[in-house]
């Protein structure tokens, strides 16, 4: 604090001088008081005093230490003090800055924590920069066999595998858990070290198995979960899908595997897929598409000179791993590889939430801004309430450089409060949000730990943040003289110029939760018409039973008998009222589709050729609820022999079938050898959603389950329920493995398999959803906040308006105008605002324009209604102004 | 040296226990009470005063005084006193130390 009495401050030797000064004048007065002369006190007290020049040099350099800390005191201690005191001094103000504050950061950095496990943070592995993915693609077996065993010699090393669900149960209801089939050299190229015993060697995948058998490398979490962390787990049995597996090793912490998103818990070496799936196995599947294969990059290697030394050889691998039956000339490899950087990994999940999750960020952001706004709009009305003591200190000396520095120090207290709690808010918004990204079908896991990049963020935010704040008020101060302080609490009018700032961040919030409002409306008018639109088909009270059958050592030719069996038991169970099997099931996500070729008229171009298949059993249609239009149902009569029929929909008659009468109609399919022995159409059903509601109504044949050539292993059985789910599994569990317990199935809602195919926009639209009101809530609080703080400070010239006449109507309108005007332009400007943002946003969207005109207009309306509540509180309280109490005091 | 040094901020912290005395009061008070039996440069006095206020154990203040100059008065902080305390417990245990050592003879 500044007292009267200080030396100029910031002058040491000043300071020291002037004790000097005093010292002498003290020592000569008393020496001439015990009766010294003059000239004989002044020789003394310099011979007392020592060598003026030896101690004055001493004093100084410690002097100029004191100063230099006195100075950093002054910003560290004393100005932090004068900052927590006056954030005291408003406590309520304090704690609404620090909990928007709060909530902001910790909404941003959840989202950026995500989006740095996702996208960012380079895979835990061995220079991770060297990792290059061959495409984005799948790959067959023997292409990677080929590329291993004939080409690795342009890499420094490659690997292959395969994401695949495993099942852990022993018999009955399958117990799924996340997976990978890796190839030997998968470990190695990561550069991991296990956690306990050995990793996947090379030497066990081998075609046939390696010496110890089919071996399990397991994850940490699994083993600290599943297995109780048991430390003698190194060689025990594990049923993975049915097929005896020993552990020989344990992943490290931290390890998931290649894939970002996706936990692998249990590794299999690539070559024990065919003990897992038998004679389905895909090893030797010139036509199965199930690998993706990293390498590494030599060092100084180009992503593009490896990939062009890979083309080089590419007709080599085409010709080596051509399937049969392929002609020469199709497309088969037909095209370049490409290799990309896998320094962060691989990720569907990337692909499918990356733009998602760009939005949102932005929303957030958005938002952010918006409390922002309200923060500092906050700290300036706080700011002019103490114009009076900034002038009172600035008249007493203290300079503009403190005050500013106070002001700033406020600032960052409340952004360092506030990143604290936002950093512990993110972290269970973060966990909360990745929760929101899995479905029933899907676990998603990342790693969402602080590193140098989250916090790189938030620091960031809070160093935005604390200029926002602290610079605001600081820049109000610019106006204020010391003389000012002392003639204020005047009558002051609406025209004065220190609003203009306040104002005009009003009108921001207003511009900016108008385009958060109109994005929040498009995203929920999205997802509404995703879950409203008609499926086709009646899902309501469906259960899926999902069968694989392929460890019942049943043959082929056995597989629709022992469906058939499937069917009557489980039909039989209490509760069930209709079942139907299917290679399909609408919305599971998995698909089959075929090109159709026309018999009498020329083919229609390539990409309008693809058509769905499914293969049902006769009542199916009904199982679904769905409609006949037409023709028959397929029937048991339609067998191996009969003629190849198919019931087809209705896009698919009106697209390859035209005008013409369908029932009757000839079409076959091109397959790679040819066109098949066509399909006679014997009915036509109702148009239902296939793949998602996004995709939309697609063409879709459905054949009988009897003319299939040889059946899948696996298929899905759907039940309608009358009781409820729990006591029908019950019943149908038991009724399965009465039939045999060698069976291996799992449950599934149908509601659930439709939810996952709608997850993503669930969540954008829940998010955007949120924060659009809490922008509209933000908007009008910083509204009610400003029009009130000016309806306080107009108190007198409210009151003087009224003595000379003004009605209470005419005063309520004078205020009301002022916060029409602001939202008025606030949402001009956010239109505008809104047209220009609209178009990055578009593909998120459903059925809905962009610029939806009534989205748009709902958005204006509600914040107009908003910002005229906002206002007309105040307005109110203006109008039952007592204008004689008031110019009384 | 050390040692003479810790003793002249003792003596200086003694001096200004009581109340806060500006430079030339500490000295006349040394002075004084030890009836100029140490010979004492008061340039050295003042250099251990401020070198306390590096410190942070005295505390300087500018205040008029009874004779109505400006003088910078110096006030013990905390740390001051709890080095005031410790000086004298080790001046008492050093002074015991010598009074066994004479009386052994």
């Amino acid at each position: 604090m500044a007292r009267p009495h200080d030396p100029p401050p910031g002058d040491s030797v000043r300071e020291l001088d002037a004790e000097l000064a005093f010292h002498f004048t003290e020592t000569v007065e008393a020496l001439v008081a015990r009766g010294w002369t003059e000239t004989d006190a002044h020789a003394e007290a310099e011979r007392r005093f020592g060598s003026r020049r030896h101690y004055q040099h001493h004093l100084v350099s410690i002097d100029r230490t004191i100063q230099r800390r006195r100075r950093m005191r002054a910003i560290f201690s004393v100005d932090l003090r004068d900052a927590i005191r006056s954030l005291r001094a408003t406590p309520v103000l304090t704690a609404v800055a620090i909990a928007s504050l709060a909530l902001g950061i910790g909404a941003n950095t959840a989202l950026f924590s995500i989006v740095n496990g996702l996208i960012l943070r380079p895979l835990p592995a061995r220079d991770p920069g060297r990792l290059a993915l061959i495409d984005q693609s799948s790959w067959t077996n023997p292409i990677w066999e080929e590329i291993r065993d004939r080409h690795a010699d342009i890499f420094d090393g490659a690997f292959a595998w395969s994401n695949e669900t495993f099942d852990l149960s022993t018999s009955g209801e399958t117990e799924p858990v996340d997976g990978v089939y890796a190839s030997g050299a998968m470990f190695d190229m990561l550069g991991i070290a296990p956690a306990l015993g050995r990793l996947i060697h090379r030497s066990d995948d081998v075609r046939g198995g390696g010496q110890q058998g089919v071996v399990a490398v397991i994850s940490h979490g699994f083993w600290q979960g599943r297995l109780g962390g048991a430390p003698d787990v190194i060689g025990r049995r594990l049923t993975v899908s049915r097929v005896p597996a020993s552990i020989v090793g344990v992943a490290p912490p931290g390890f998931f595997g290649p894939e970002v998103g996706r936990t692998a818990h249990i590794l299999l070496p690539l070559s024990a897929e065919a003990a897992v799936r038998g004679e389905q196995s895909s090893l030797d599947g010139r036509t199965n598409w199930w690998l993706n294969i990293m390498v590494r990059l030599h060092p100084g290697q180009s992503l593009e000179a490896a990939a062009a030394e890979l083309n080089r050889r590419r007709p080599a691998i085409r010709d080596a791993t051509l399937p049969e039956r392929y002609p020469p000339g199709t497309e088969y490899l037909g095209t370049n590889f490409t290799l990309t950087s896998a320094a962060s990994g691989r990720s569907t999940l990337r692909r499918r939430f990356a733009e998602p999750l760009t939005v949102i960020m932005v929303i957030v952001a958005g938002v952010f801004l918006i409390a922002c706004a309200n923060i500092a709009n906050l700290m300036l009305a706080r700011a002019t309430a103490r114009r009076h003591e900034m002038g009172l200190r600035l008249a007493l000396g203290a300079s503009r450089a403190r005050l500013t520095r106070q002001l700033l120090a406020e600032g960052l207290l409340l952004a360092i409060a506030g990143s604290l709690a936002g950093i512990a808010i993110a972290r269970w918004g973060g966990e909360l949000l990745v929760r929101q990204l899995s479905s029933s079908v899907l676990t998603v896991t990342l790693d969402l730990s602080l590193d140098w990049r989250v916090l790189g963020f938030t620091a960031a935010v809070a160093a935005v943040t604390t200029v926002l704040f602290g610079l605001a008020p600081a820049a109000g101060l610019a106006g204020v003289a010391p003389n000012d302080a002392l003639r204020e609490q005047a009558r002051t009018v609406a025209g004065d110029r220190r609003y203009g700032m306040r104002n005009a961040l009003v009108v921001a919030q207003v511009a900016f939760s108008l385009v958060l409002v109109i994005g929040a409306g498009l995203f929920v008018r999205t997802f509404h018409r995703l879950s409203t639109t008609p499926l086709g088909f009646k899902a309501d009270d469906l259960l899926i039973v999902n069968v694989e059958t392929a460890r019942t050592g049943v043959t082929p030719d056995g597989r629709l008998p022992l469906y058939d069996r499937i069917v009557g038991a489980v039909a039989a169970v209490p509760g069930i009222q209709r079942a139907s099997a299917s290679y399909m099931t609408p919305l599971s996500g998995r698909g089959w589709n075929g090109r159709v070729h026309l018999t009498d008229r020329p083919d229609l171009a390539p990409q309008q050729q693809m058509t769905f298949i499914n293969a049902v059993p006769p009542g199916w249609f009904d199982t679904f609820g769905m409609r006949l239009l037409g023709g028959r149902d397929v029937s048991a009569q339609d067998v191996k022999g009969a003629g190849k029929i198919a019931v087809v929909n209705e896009t698919f008659a009106r697209r390859f079938i035209g005008q013409a009468q369908p029932i009757g109609h000839r079409f076959s399919l091109l397959e790679p050898g040819g066109a098949t022995e066509p399909f006679l159409v014997v009915g036509v059903v109702n148009d239902a959603i296939y793949r998602s509601v996004r995709i939309g109504i697609v063409p879709i044949m459905y054949v009988p389950l009897t003319q299939l050539d040889a059946p899948n292993a696996a298929f899905s059985l759907t039940a309608q329920v009358t009781r409820d789910r729990a006591s029908v599994a019950a019943g149908v569990k038991a009724a399965l493995a009465q039939v045999d317990p060698r069976l291996a199935f799992s449950f599934r809602d149908y509601s659930d398999q439709i939810g996952a195919t709608v997850s993503q926009e669930r969540l954008v639209a829940m998010l955007s959803g949120f924060f659009g009101g809490l922008a509209l809530l933000l908007a009008a609080l910083g509204l009610y906040g400003v029009t009130s703080y000016s309806v306080n400070r107009r108190r007198p010239e409210i009151a003087v308006r009224m003595a000379l006449g003004a009605d209470r109507r005419q005063v309520a309108r004078l205020i009301l105008r002022r916060v029409g005007t602001m939202v008025i332009i606030g949402l001009v400007i956010g239109a505008a605002l809104t047209l220009w943002a609209t178009r990055f946003v578009g593909a998120l969207l459903f059925r809905l324009e962009a610029r939806d005109p009534i989205t748009i207009a709902v958005a204006m309306l509600t914040l107009a209604a908003v910002g005229l509540l906002a206002g007309w509180l105040p307005a109110r309280r203006a109008a039952r102004l007592d204008p004689t109490e008031v110019l009384r005091g | 040296m050390n040692y003479l040094q810790g003793t002249l901020d003792v003596l200086i912290l003694t001096a200004l226990s009581k109340e806060p005395l500006h430079g030339y009061d500490v000295v006349d008070w040394i002075r004084t009470t030890t009836n100029e039996t140490l010979q004492i440069d008061d340039g050295a006095l003042y250099t251990s005063l401020h070198r306390m206020e590096k410190r942070g154990w005295l505390e300087p203040e500018w205040r008029i005084s009874p004779k109505g100059r400006r003088a910078k008065y110096y006030r013990l902080t905390a740390e001051g006193r709890k080095q005031l305390r410790a000086g004298e417990r080790n001046w008492a245990r050093f002074a015991d130390a010598v009074t066994k050592v004479f009386s052994a003879r």
